[in-house]
């Protein structure tokens, strides 16, 4: 026979007598009950309601064992479990249950009394649209779970939980669907989380780092997203969604590159429109990451390149500067670099100001001053704004921009071309989740050109792409 | 890992280009004159003939190398030879390759700068290529096509403007001896079926479509030819002291000295290919090496490249004499022997070998058929014997085998 007391004392030890632990004593007949719980963690009301109303209120007549007869016909919850180890029943107290210390027989009961506080649902500041839904996750992934079940009311769609993280014990889902995911790629992601040995999960990030093949490399290998009607278009394009909980972006993978360039409001806009806006993207990437160096390949080697009234523009302007177009040019993207970290971790009210700073008074003034030349400030800033054509604003392709720098001021327009050959190659090396990095250009792949630059109707598009490793090719049902 | 059918077949129109638009339309010149095109085609057409016979070896090959599918035929030491010949190709194609970028772009697009500051971070790039393998190659090599094809088809067009077509005429007019004269001078420049052989076990004939081939080796030959045609026709009896075509085509049509800001971004294309025509025939100098010297290491062999490259790069460079290497005509018969003659040893070895293994397939069908025949004659014999032995009769031993004269029967049915 154990004694509650000395159960309830364990606990107390286990949680190292924290103060926001209580109990409450509650006589069910001939029986001492301990109600403990995590004061912050749980709802009272629930708690009351659905806990300690009906064992205080319970009038009628005992019946077999405690335990069984108030799991089965007293307690008003949906969710009541006996737990056989004081470890897991602490664990389920620090999940905002409530916990039930039967004396004489020394059971465990918990009950889901969880306190939850979310965010309401949202649009996602990073992906907002003008067409589509404007519903984005939030950090409870018991309700984004909820948004993705609503989308996809079938019973193929799977979610295998784990518990990850040594002291946050973070709930990670993955989810896909059963049919159309492929099974390799489930099972690898799933090894690659079950594996997670750290002492905590406090956002996907935390998550996306172990599922990337190449960790140290500034190329985004795991896609992600805030939306769930992307996860969705994604999960039935035979992609595996990840989950974590307190965090608003859910991982998805295999990625390929092309997704960067892919936003949701191209599914509901006319094709020859998204079409087009996509050869804009590319261009804009394109324009973002190589003008700055290209520029200061022409200034230093290849001026024969430009027409000759433009040449003599620019070296007018360019006259009495008294840095070399390379150092030029890297100061203003630097600046760039700098105003846009700012303006990101500054209050929102202090944003616009911080933009008038650097556009005007710092731009205007070094300009003014015989520090920079106008057109090395009309470039960069070309390339900045070139940066947000992309829906998913990569922020590799920064990190490029200035290596494209370095490599034009040192070898002028064939280091510019040496080094994409290079940046290509090592592209076409990334082979995530049987995916290629670079498909369907690199590896051509007829099929998934529909949705690569050229958009094709959407009732053209029968299959799924060959690019992503899935197991059901057709994506509509044969007649 | 393996490369594509198509991968491949863009690799081919890689090879094949590789060598025929920068300076070996004006060394043709100085030998054909007018017709230094015709000399250049029956080459491209004499190498895609022999590509054929080379795809034919590399499908049988499957997952073999050349040295192991040789060997099955001739033995080791024959294998070996072979394979020794052909890792010489690519050596003497990079070693040209390496002198023509050179030329290209310190002589031509950038006199301010060292050779070395170029070759280095080429060395470094086609490695790296080389060392991540076929498949990788083959990507980047499918993701520049077009844009390289685009580039090469503005040039032309542009060059098409000062053409002088009656420059043409009369074709053949000093007869067609020049013309086998300049082949044979400039062996070294062209051939891909040798070569092409390196690639056995690393090419997926899972989606072939043979008109994939044939379409990347008729674009190879257009384009050539266009660009030849374009050169000659624009420069006319100038063209022997041009040796850069591809961008002296830019350079006629503005009449300028100097390139103009369109043809110096295609040009610079054209500095891709290169890049790329270099880390094919670094890839298969490595797989040669492996070969011959039985190196399992990918790094190993790629480590060997570079350090070659580097030495090159230095040695190569001061040495006047090392730039007419390439015309000597030891090069020359080097190259008749590994691109032309072992190969077609190869096709006969291994089409006499095909032949011969589809008559002992077919004779070991015909006795397979005899065995099943006589089985089942047994077997009803047996059932005989059982309906027989039920009988009480007396049990008959079932024929073991049948008459020759059966045997003929059989194969005619």
């Amino acid at each position: 026979m154990k004694s509650a007391s000395r159960i309830l004392n364990k606990v107390k030890q286990i949680l190292h007598f924290s103060t926001d632990f209580k109990v409450r004593e509650v006589q069910f007949f001939d029986t001492q009950l301990f109600i403990t719980y995590i004061a912050p963690l749980t709802d009272n009301n629930l708690l009351n309601e659905s806990v300690i109303k009906p064992l205080v209120e319970y009038d009628e007549q005992l019946e077999g064992d405690v335990c069984t007869f108030i799991q089965e016909q007293v307690l008003a919850n949906n969710e009541v479990q006996e737990q056989e180890d004081i470890n897991q029943f602490v664990t389920e107290l620090l999940k905002g249950r409530a916990g039930i210390i039967i004396d004489k027989s020394g059971k465990l009961l918990t009950c889901d009394v969880e306190k939850i506080v979310v965010r309401p649902i949202q649009e996602p500041p990073s992906s907002a649209v003008i067409k589509g839904p404007r519903e984005g996750f939030n950090e409870s992934i018991k309700y984004n779970l909820s948004l993705i079940r609503h989308k996809l009311p079938t019973p193929d769609l799977v979610i295998d939980s784990f518990s990850v993280g040594k002291y946050t014990k973070t709930q990670v889902a993955v989810i896909y669907l059963q049919d159309i995911a492929d099974k390799n790629v489930v099972k690898e992601v799933e090894r690659r989380i079950s594996k997670i040995n750290i002492d905590g999960v406090v956002d996907s990030y935390y998550i996306s780092a172990y599922l990337q093949s190449k960790p140290q490399s500034i190329f985004k290998q795991v896609g992600d997203t805030e939306k769930p009607d992307i996860l969705v278009s994604k999960m039935l394009e035979g992609r595996i969604g990840i989950l974590v909980d307190g965090s608003p972006i859910v991982l998805t993978v295999p990625f390929i590159l092309i997704e960067d360039l892919q936003a949701s409001d191209d599914y509901y806009s006319q094709p020859i429109k998204v079409t087009f806006l996509r050869i804009l993207r590319l261009i804009g990437v394109v324009l973002a990451v190589l003008l700055p160096g290209t520029y200061v390949a022409i200034q230093l080697y290849h001026y024969k390149i430009l027409p000759t009234e433009f040449l003599i523009t620019i070296m007018d302007t360019t006259q009495g500067i008294p840095f070399t177009p390379f150092t030029e040019v890297l100061f203003i993207v630097l600046l760039f670099e700098i105003l846009y970290e700012a303006n990101l971790h500054m209050p929102q009210y202090m944003g616009m100001a911080l933009s008038i700073v650097g556009a005007l008074i710092l731009g205007e003034t070094a300009v003014n001053a015989g520090l920079v030349s106008p057109p090395a400030v009309m470039i960069v800033a070309l390339s900045g704004l070139t940066f947000y054509v992309v829906p998913n604003q990569a922020s590799q392709f920064s990190l490029l921009r200035i290596l494209y720098v370095f490599v034009g001021a040192t070898l002028g327009l064939f280091g510019i071309l040496a080094l994409s050959v290079w940046v290509i190659s090592y592209l076409s090396s990334f082979d995530t989740y049987e995916s290629a990095y670079l498909a369907p250009a690199a590896p051509y792949i007829k099929g998934d050109m529909k949705d690569f630059l050229i958009k094709a109707p959407l009732e053209k598009m029968k299959t799924r792409p060959q690019s992503i490793a899935n197991n059901k090719r057709n994506r509509t049902r044969q007649k | 890992m393996r490369m594509s059918y198509r991968q491949a077949s863009i690799i081919i129109f890689y090879m094949l280009v590789a060598f025929k638009v920068l300076s070996l339309p004006s060394l043709v010149y100085q030998t054909c004159k007018n017709d230094g095109y015709l000399a250049v085609l029956i080459m491209m057409v004499v190498d895609a003939i022999l590509l054929w016979g080379s795809l034919k070896v590399l499908k049988q090959a499957k997952d073999k190398n050349i040295y192991d599918y040789v060997k099955q035929y001739t033995g080791s030491v024959i294998a070996k030879i072979f394979v020794i010949a052909l890792t010489l190709i690519p050596l003497i194609h990079l070693g040209i390759k390496t002198k023509g970028l050179e030329w290209f772009l310190v002589k031509n697009l950038y006199t301010q700068f060292e050779w070395f500051q170029f070759a280095i971070p080429v060395s470094l790039v086609t490695c790296y290529m080389i060392y991540k393998g076929i498949r990788n190659i083959g990507r980047v090599s499918e993701f520049f096509v077009w844009i390289i094809v685009i580039g090469v088809t503005i040039i032309i067009i542009k060059g098409f403007g000062a053409v002088d077509w009656s420059f043409f005429l009369p074709v053949l007019s000093k007869g067609i001896k020049p013309i086998f004269k300049a082949i044979y001078d400039y062996l070294a420049w062209f051939g891909i079926g040798g070569e092409l052989l390196l690639f056995a076990g690393c090419i997926d004939f899972k989606n072939e479509k043979k008109s994939r081939v044939f379409f990347y080796s008729a674009l190879a030959i257009i384009l050539v030819q266009l660009v030849l045609w374009s050169f000659y026709g624009a420069y006319g009896i100038m063209a022997s002291t041009h040796n850069f075509a591809i961008s002296d085509i830019s350079q006629i049509s503005n009449a300028n000295i100097a390139l103009d800001e369109l043809s110096w971004l295609i040009v610079s294309v054209w500095a891709v290919a290169q890049i790329l025509h270099i880390a094919i025939y670094g890839y298969l100098f490595c797989r040669g090496l492996q070969l011959i010297f039985n190196i399992k290491n990918d790094t190993v062999a790629t480590l060997i490249l570079f350090l070659i490259l580097i030495l090159w790069i230095f040695w190569g460079e001061h040495t006047i004499a090392l730039e007419k290497l390439f015309l000597h005509k030891s090069i020359v018969w080097i190259m008749i022997v590994a691109q032309y003659i072992i190969p077609i040893i190869i096709f006969a070895i291994s089409f006499i070998k095909k032949k011969d293994k589809k008559q002992s397939d077919a004779q070991s069908a015909k006795s397979q058929n005899i065995i099943q025949s006589t089985q089942n004659e047994g077997d009803k014999a047996s059932n005989a014997d059982k309906s027989s032995n039920l009988g009480g009769g007396k049990q008959i031993k079932p024929k073991s085998k049948q008459p020759n004269k059966s045997r003929g029967k059989y194969a005619k049915v």
